[in-house]
């Protein structure tokens, strides 16, 4: 692998990872928030 | 019609914490372990050629890590078809052993940088190195005006 | 709403701090391209730090003053944390391979701290798990979350403690901090993915607090529901009794 595909590799992980941690966080409150609507 | 309500532990009975008071020794132990065996030599990542030279002859042969400067003006290499051969000198100023290997580094290995080799000390002083690991330091220099990195590259398979 | 601005404000300093970081700064000189690495992983590195502190201190404010919310502080720091450890051992191998010649090595003292780092904090969060009375959960949590940290202090100094392959700091100690080992433009592209990293963080803990407090009081909802269910029960049997005597 070239250096440009080692950071390609960093980079691509660390923003999707953010990325990815953000969406899931989203849908976990979306389905926390849901869940309250039921308890109602 | 009074009923008494119930008090909280009917709901979730009181656990005994032995878990985690284990859990937290262990932690403790871990931690001691890693800070004071490294300060007492038990982990030495890398050898430097004057402690390594001090062992004599009982160093011959044994698998171990050298690490130091690779002292500029000594690196020649010789790439010859399939055969590849870099010799350099690790020094760290006070002694010196010279190294042979046949596997090339990466393009960051320069003379006088930081550099840690895996292998062994020959019966003839040339310790052969089976890796060699560049280390480099924490300075950082961006490249003059209109040049590329690669104008100062070693390139490992250079003849 | 101010959180949502914070969140797009978050999102563009990433982008422009990645932007810069693969396009517009010099590489460095012995190292190449692979150099550029080097912003994401330090920046990573210190917010790993900084959440494991807030892990630590939110566990201590749990414990003197008994208020839940300082837990889900404590929660939020620890997962965050972990994501950023991950991600600092990510970037870090992947710079590691093309400048050392090597992904890892378990003998250097940063690589194996710092791996011991992500190890007790995915801890931390398992342990959590397995508590369900959320005020033993919390107690348990900031005993570990304090343990934890001591390692946080070694990783940093590890470098300088210990003969290892990892370069020492070249900004974070003490005679670097005003004259840092690199070029003016190396230490911007640092502070700046930082700060952009930061902001990300910020957004990111917030919306975990968030979803700890919605957690919490869907648990406080639930053992309120089973109590409501023994009450119920308990006066049933009563009136039972009543009828038949």
């Amino acid at each position: 692998m070239t250096d440009a595909g080692f950071v390609i590799a960093a980079y691509g992980v660390i923003l999707g990872g953010l990325a990815l941690y953000t969406v899931t966080l989203w849908r976990r409150l979306r389905a926390a928030a849901s869940r309250d609507d039921e308890g109602r | 019609m009074t009923v008494a309500p119930p008090t909280e532990p009917v709901l979730s009975p009181p656990r005994r914490p032995w878990g985690i008071l284990v859990l937290v020794g262990v932690v403790v132990l871990v931690v001691a372990w890693l800070a004071f065996s490294s300060v007492g030599n038990a982990l030495v990542y890398y050898q430097e050629p004057h402690e390594l030279l001090a062992r004599g002859d009982a160093a011959v042969g044994e698998t171990v890590r050298l690490g130091g400067q690779v002292e500029p003006g000594s690196v020649e290499r010789e790439a010859a078809g399939e055969a590849y051969e870099l010799r350099f000198v690790v020094t760290d100023g006070h002694a010196s052993i010279p190294v042979v290997t046949a596997n090339a580094p990466t393009a960051s290995f320069r003379e006088g940088t930081g550099a840690v080799v895996e292998g062994a000390l020959g019966a003839d002083g040339v310790f052969v190195a089976t890796q060699v690991i560049v280390k480099h330091d924490e300075n950082y220099e961006a490249p003059a005006p209109g040049t590329q990195p690669s104008d100062n590259s070693f390139i490992p398979a250079d003849g | 709403m101010k959180t949502r601005i914070l969140g797009f404000v978050a999102l563009a300093a990433v982008v422009s701090a990645a932007i810069v970081g693969l396009f517009v700064v010099p590489p460095d000189l012995n190292q190449g391209d692979a150099q550029r690495i080097m912003y994401p992983h330090v920046a990573s590195a210190w917010l790993a730090y900084l959440s494991f502190g807030v892990t630590a201190v939110g566990g201590v404010l749990w414990l003197w003053r008994r208020d839940l919310r300082f837990d889900a502080v404590a929660l939020s720091g620890a997962e965050i944390g972990v994501m950023f450890t991950a991600f600092a051992i990510w970037g870090g191998m992947m710079w590691g391979r093309p400048v050392w010649g090597v992904f890892w090595q378990w003998e250097d003292p940063r690589l194996t701290t710092t791996a011991l780092l992500l190890a007790l904090y995915v801890g931390y969060l398992l342990l959590r798990r397995l508590t369900e009375d959320p005020e033993r959960r919390a107690t348990r949590a900031a005993i570990v979350g304090l343990v934890a940290a001591i390692d946080i202090p070694i990783v940093h100094f590890s470098v300088e403690w210990w003969r290892g392959l990892h370069q020492t700091a070249t900004i974070a100690s003490p005679e670097r901090a005003l004259d840092p080992a690199a070029p003016m433009v190396f230490v911007g592209t640092l502070m700046g993915t930082l700060a952009a990293f930061s902001l990300a963080w910020l957004y990111l803990m917030i919306r975990r607090y968030e979803l700890a407090r919605a957690e919490l009081a869907r648990e406080e909802e639930a053992r309120r529901g089973r109590l409501r269910a023994v009450q119920a029960a308990a006066a049933n049997l009563r009136s039972q009794e009543e009828a038949a005597r």
